[in-house]
């Protein structure tokens, strides 16, 4: 009699915390999306009135940071395929050195689980325009140093308009390839060291050289490890927040907002909790979406995920 | 380039810069404890330690239960959960952030300890981690346990949890680095300077870095900091890494 209801029990933790943390969160916070609700100007939630889609619709027509922070989001995606690329090189160096491999492996990986805020200061203070050795080391070249955290994405003396790479963006981009792509080595190598040696053995019997080999071996035998790099990068560098807030806090005058940090700021700093609820559930659609498609795209190619 | 990062945090600044310092001041280092004065340097690595394996023992436990439940037994509602898990995974953290926020103003957690500690114990990447690998786990060990009489839980304790030790090794690692480096929620929920962890205590020291004076000590801090958790990641590399890979493809 007591059987059947052991998994039950076993769950109770689960079904509280998930009750609680997930369940009536995203109610919620969907409800709140559809409120003015803000902590200065209505006080408690229950005086907040109801006013529908109006949040959804001021987020997306009325609120030009946003829609840039989320443009930015996906310039700062971009960096992802680069640190593939570099991880994926160095993945394959590695797997044909014999010694040093896993000195070589630590070492890159240590950025992966350095504390971003660490991270961020070497780098603001290499990105330093007066006193950061990238200028220095430009300067004893002749070149004159550049703003590399606060250029306002214009050329002074170019009407204004045109578009320009926004260098502050990419600055912050060179700086995440740098920490991450010791991740991409990491699984890459452990990838390619799960390919037996017998096929690329075989391929070369049957006359393939190294670059067929590569092609027609092991690339299809790593595709999930790239399809899961792909994905789950996309996701969670559309999310950045902790590398924009501690080099620009978004600036200069919001040119590298990221639309996390722009919830944050109006959620928190702003009061806006009603507002900032409909920007978190807009930006995440528009996740879902990139992710379903790019999803789709990528099954195409060949590659199964679950 | 690593090494050159973490030699520039030693040198006294120099302009221009040098990359190996000529006397280096081994001394930055002892004046840094002293340096931070609210937190304290060692204050804030208290609080995150205490944090973060707090946090990363109840997930552990929490995680490994719930997936034990939907790995070893079937019963009513057991795809719906596993599906709710699964949607989970897909839906990123901060749409949770704010409402998140308001609940733990209303449990009064704010400021404490517990607003980090509790929420995020179920996390549906280790659950649903951890089910795949019990589920390797074969069902005939577990009944011949139950023939000696092992009861239910005993079964999860003593029997899956030691099998389970490479998942949990993994599961355990990836969450105690994330929730080490968590910046984000940490900054929402804890205004009371005693209590930041690190990332936040080493975030207040923004303003002072340009400084010329502060500079180097600002390094020393910065390198005390990050030391504990290099130390940590050297010495756990191989389950580290293990758990960090095993991610990236099912299982064989």
């Amino acid at each position: 009699m007591k059987r059947w209801l052991i998994p039950y029990l076993f769950l109770i933790p689960f079904f509280l915390d998930f009750a609680i943390f997930s369940i009536y969160t995203l109610g919620f916070g969907i409800y709140m999306s559809f409120t003015d609700f803000n902590l200065a100007t209505t006080g408690p939630i229950a005086n907040a009135k109801i006013i529908g889609l109006a949040n959804y619709i001021k987020a997306v027509t009325d609120d030009p940071v946003f829609l840039k922070s989320i443009k930015n989001a996906f310039i700062y995606v971009l960096y992802e395929p680069i640190c593939n690329v570099i991880g994926l090189m160095l993945a394959l160096v590695l797997n044909s050195a014999v010694k040093g491999r896993s000195v070589f492996r630590t070492i890159f990986f240590i950025p992966v689980v350095t504390s971003t805020v660490a991270i961020a200061y070497v780098w603001g203070w290499l990105y330093d325009y007066t006193y950061g050795p990238l200028n220095y080391f430009l300067r004893s070249l002749g070149v004159p140093g550049q703003y590399w955290l606060s250029h306002l994405d214009v050329i002074p003396g170019t009407p204004p308009g045109t578009p320009i790479f926004p260098i502050a963006l990419l600055s912050i981009m060179v700086m995440s390839t740098w920490q991450y792509f010791g991740l991409n080595v990491v699984i890459y190598l452990a990838a390619l060291q799960s390919i037996p040696n017998e096929l690329h053995e075989a391929a070369r019997m049957s006359g393939a050289n190294a670059w067929n080999s590569f092609r027609h071996v092991t690339v299809p035998l790593m595709k999930p490890a790239i399809l899961f790099c792909a994905l789950t990068a996309t996701a969670g560098s559309l999310q950045v927040f902790t590398e924009v807030y501690m080099l620009t806090r978004g600036g200069p005058v919001d040119h590298t907002m990221v639309p996390v940090l722009w919830m944050q700021t109006q959620a928190f700093e702003f009061n806006r909790f009603g507002y900032g609820a409909a920007l978190a559930y807009t930006f995440f659609l528009i996740i879902l979406a990139v992710s379903l498609i790019e999803m789709r795209i990528l099954r195409r190619g060949g590659m199964v995920y679950y | 380039m690593v090494t050159a990062a973490l030699k520039t945090r030693v040198e006294i600044m120099s302009d221009p810069p040098k990359w190996i310092p000529p006397n280096p001041q081994w001394t930055t280092y002892i004046r840094a404890w002293g340096f931070m004065r609210n937190p304290p340097l060692y204050r804030a690595l208290l609080n995150s330690t205490i944090i973060t394996v707090s946090h990363t023992l109840l997930l552990l436990l929490g995680s490994s239960l719930t997936a034990y439940v939907l790995a070893k037994y079937k019963f009513r509602g057991d795809h719906w959960i596993l599906w709710w898990i699964v949607s989970q995974m897909m839906i990123p953290g901060f749409t949770g952030l704010i409402p998140m926020y308001l609940l733990m103003a209303w449990f009064g957690w704010l400021n404490t300890y517990w607003a980090l500690i509790i929420p995020g114990a179920f996390s549906a990447y280790s659950i649903f981690l951890m089910r795949q690998y019990m589920i390797t786990i074969p069902n005939e060990v577990l009944d011949a346990a139950r023939l000696y009489g092992c009861s239910e839980f005993g079964l999860f304790w003593r029997m899956i949890l030691p099998l389970s030790k490479p998942a949990l090794a993994a599961v355990g690692l990836i969450n105690f680095v994330w929730s080490w480096n968590d910046l984000l929620w940490p900054m929402l929920v804890i205004k009371n300077r005693d209590l930041f962890t690190v990332q936040l205590a080493l975030g207040g020291l923004w303003d002072v870095r340009s400084s010329f004076d502060y500079l180097s000590l600002v390094a020393a801090c910065t390198t005390i900091a990050t030391l504990p958790l290099i130390i940590f990641t050297i010495v756990t590399q191989k389950y580290l890494i293990k758990g960090f890979t095993g991610l990236s493809y099912t299982k064989r």
